[in-house]
C-alpha cells in the first residue's frame, strides 16, 4: 500500500480576500510497513497536518500537482479530530447510518459487524446512545464502521490529542488489533 | 412564549381566581371560580368551544405537519453551497423572524379577505418559508467535520451531502414542530380573530371579546393556554436532540 502526493501546491482560502499558501510543490511518498501499525506523519503544528491529510482523502483537492493511491487502497477514509457520531442513535444506528453512506446494510456485513463490536469493547453497548462527550467511545464507533464500510486505509486527524491518556491507549490497542486482523493501514497525524 | 412560561402564567391565572374567590372582595375585574363555572357553561351553549378548540389545534397541527414536509422537500433541493459557511442568507433569515404576526395576519385578510382556506394556505407557506430558513440556518451551523468523515464514506462527495442533510434534519422534526407551534396558533388566532372566523377557536375569543365579559374572556384564555401548553409538551416530548459542536 503506498500513497503518493506529488508536486502538490494548496492554499487555504483565509477570508474573502486572503488565501494562505499551505503546500507549495510538495512531494511525499508514504508507503505501509507492516511492522506497525500505524504510521505516523510528523509536522509541527500549523505546518498543513490536516490539510495532508484531507488532500490524500480527496476531501479538498489541490490546485497543482497528484495525489497517487495505490490500485490495493479502494476506499480512504478520514477521521477527523473531534468525533462526527448523531448523537440522536444507539451504536447500533450509527454503524447503520454510516454503512449506508457506502450503500450497505448492517444486514451485509452482520458477522462482521458481531466481530468487531466484540474486539472494540462495544458489546452489550448495541443500544446505547453515545454520550456526546465520550470521544474515545465514539471513536471506536467510528473506526469500527469504517472497516465495516470496506476502508484499506483510514486516516487519524489527531485524535488522540482530544483523548485522556488511558482511554488513548485502549484506543491504540484496538487500532493494532484492528491493523493486524483486517490488514487496515492507519495513517496518523 | 416556552411552555414553561405559559405553566406559570396559567398558574398565576389559577392563584388570581381562587383569590377573587375567598380572598378579594367582589369587584368588576376578576371573576369568582362560579363566575367562572357559569362563564364555562355559557360559552358551551353558546359556542360550543371545546370542539372548536380541537377543530383549531387540529387546524395547528395540519399547518406545522404540511409546513414542516414542505421545507424539508425545500431544503433537499435546495443547492449545497447555501449550507456552505458564509454570511450570504444569515441577513435573510434573520428577517424572516422579525415579521410581526400582526402584520402577517393583516396581510393575509388585505389579499384574501374572509377565505378561510386561502388563509390556511398562506399560514403553511408562511410557516414552511420559515421551517426552511431555521433549517439552512442549524444545517449551516453543524461542523464541518460530518461533511469531510461521511464524504470520505461515498462514491460522491456532492451524494453524501444530500444524504447527511437528510440524516441531520429528519431527527430533528420534533424540534421544529416545537419551535413553530407558537408562531402558528398566534398567526391562526389572530387572522380568524379578525375574519370573525365562527368556526375556529378564534370566534370563540371574539364573542367573549365583543360581550366584554370578564369570565368568558378569562375562561377562552385559560382553554387556550392550557391547550397550547400541552401541545408544546407533546411536541416538546418527541424530541430526541440534534447534533451541537461539542463541548471540548
Amino acid at each position: 500500500m503506498n500513497i503518493q502526493l506529488k508536486k502538490i501546491s494548496y492554499s487555504l482560502t483565509a477570508s474573502h480576500f486572503k488565501e494562505k499558501l499551505i503546500f507549495r510543490d510538495f512531494s511525499l511518498d508514504i508507503n505501509r510497513d507492516t511492522n506497525f501499525s500505524i504510521t505516523k506523519v510528523l509536522l509541527p503544528n500549523n505546518y498543513g497536518k490536516s490539510s495532508l491529510l484531507k488532500l490524500m482523502a480527496g476531501i479538498i483537492k489541490p490546485s497543482s500537482g497528484e495525489v497517487v493511491v495505490s490500485s490495493d487502497i479502494k476506499k480512504i477514509v478520514y477521521i477527523p479530530s473531534l468525533p462526527a457520531t448523531f448523537n440522536f442513535a444507539t451504536v447500533e444506528q450509527n454503524i447503520e447510518h454510516i454503512l449506508s453512506f457506502a450503500e450497505l446494510k448492517l444486514a451485509d456485513v452482520k458477522d462482521e459487524y458481531k466481530t468487531l463490536v466484540e474486539i472494540s469493547d462495544l458489546s452489550g453497548y448495541e443500544d446505547h446512545r453515545p454520550d456526546p462527550l465520550s470521544f474515545g467511545f465514539r471513536f471506536r464507533i467510528m473506526i469500527i464502521a469504517s472497516i465495516l464500510a470496506g476502508a484499506q486505509c483510514i486516516l487519524l486527524d489527531d485524535i488522540f490529542s482530544h483523548l485522556d491518556s488511558p482511554t488513548a491507549s485502549e484506543l491504540k490497542e484496538l487500532i493494532e488489533i484492528l491493523a493486524q486482523k483486517y490488514s487496515t493501514w492507519f495513517i496518523e497525524v | 412564549m416556552s411552555t414553561k412560561k405559559t405553566a406559570v402564567i396559567s398558574l398565576i391565572l389559577l392563584t388570581i381566581v381562587i383569590a377573587a374567590e375567598f380572598v378579594i372582595p367582589t369587584n368588576p375585574y376578576l371573576p369568582t371560580a362560579t363566575e367562572l363555572s357559569e362563564g364555562v357553561k355559557l360559552l358551551h351553549s353558546e359556542t360550543g368551544f371545546l370542539f372548536k378548540l380541537i377543530a383549531t389545534a387540529g387546524e395547528v397541527l395540519a399547518v406545522l405537519l404540511l409546513a414542516t414536509g414542505l421545507a424539508f422537500v425545500t431544503v433537499l433541493l435546495l443547492p449545497l453551497k447555501l449550507f456552505s459557511q458564509n454570511d450570504a442568507l444569515r441577513s435573510h433569515g434573520f428577517a424572516g423572524y422579525m415579521v410581526p404576526h400582526f402584520i402577517i395576519a393583516l396581510l393575509i385578510i388585505t389579499w384574501f379577505g374572509n377565505d378561510g382556506f386561502a388563509g390556511f394556505v398562506v399560514i403553511t407557506l408562511l410557516t414552511a418559508s420559515q421551517i426552511v430558513l431555521f433549517l439552512i440556518k442549524r444545517l449551516r451551523s453543524y461542523p464541518m467535520r460530518y461533511i469531510e468523515f461521511f464524504s470520505t464514506l461515498s462514491d460522491s462527495s456532492e451524494k453524501a451531502q444530500k444524504k447527511l442533510i437528510q440524516k441531520l434534519i429528519l431527527p430533528s422534526i420534533a424540534e421544529d414542530l416545537y419551535a413553530h407551534h407558537l408562531s402558528v396558533w398566534s398567526i391562526t388566532l389572530i387572522v380568524g380573530f379578525l375574519q370573525n372566523n365562527n368556526d375556529s377557536y378564534a370566534g370563540v375569543l371574539r364573542y367573549a371579546y365583543d360581550l366584554w365579559d370578564t369570565p368568558l374572556v378569562f375562561v377562552s384564555v385559560m382553554f387556550l393556554m392550557v391547550i397550547i401548553y400541552f401541545t408544546g409538551l407533546g411536541l416538546k416530548g418527541l424530541s430526541v436532540g440534534v447534533i451541537t459542536e461539542d463541548v471540548q
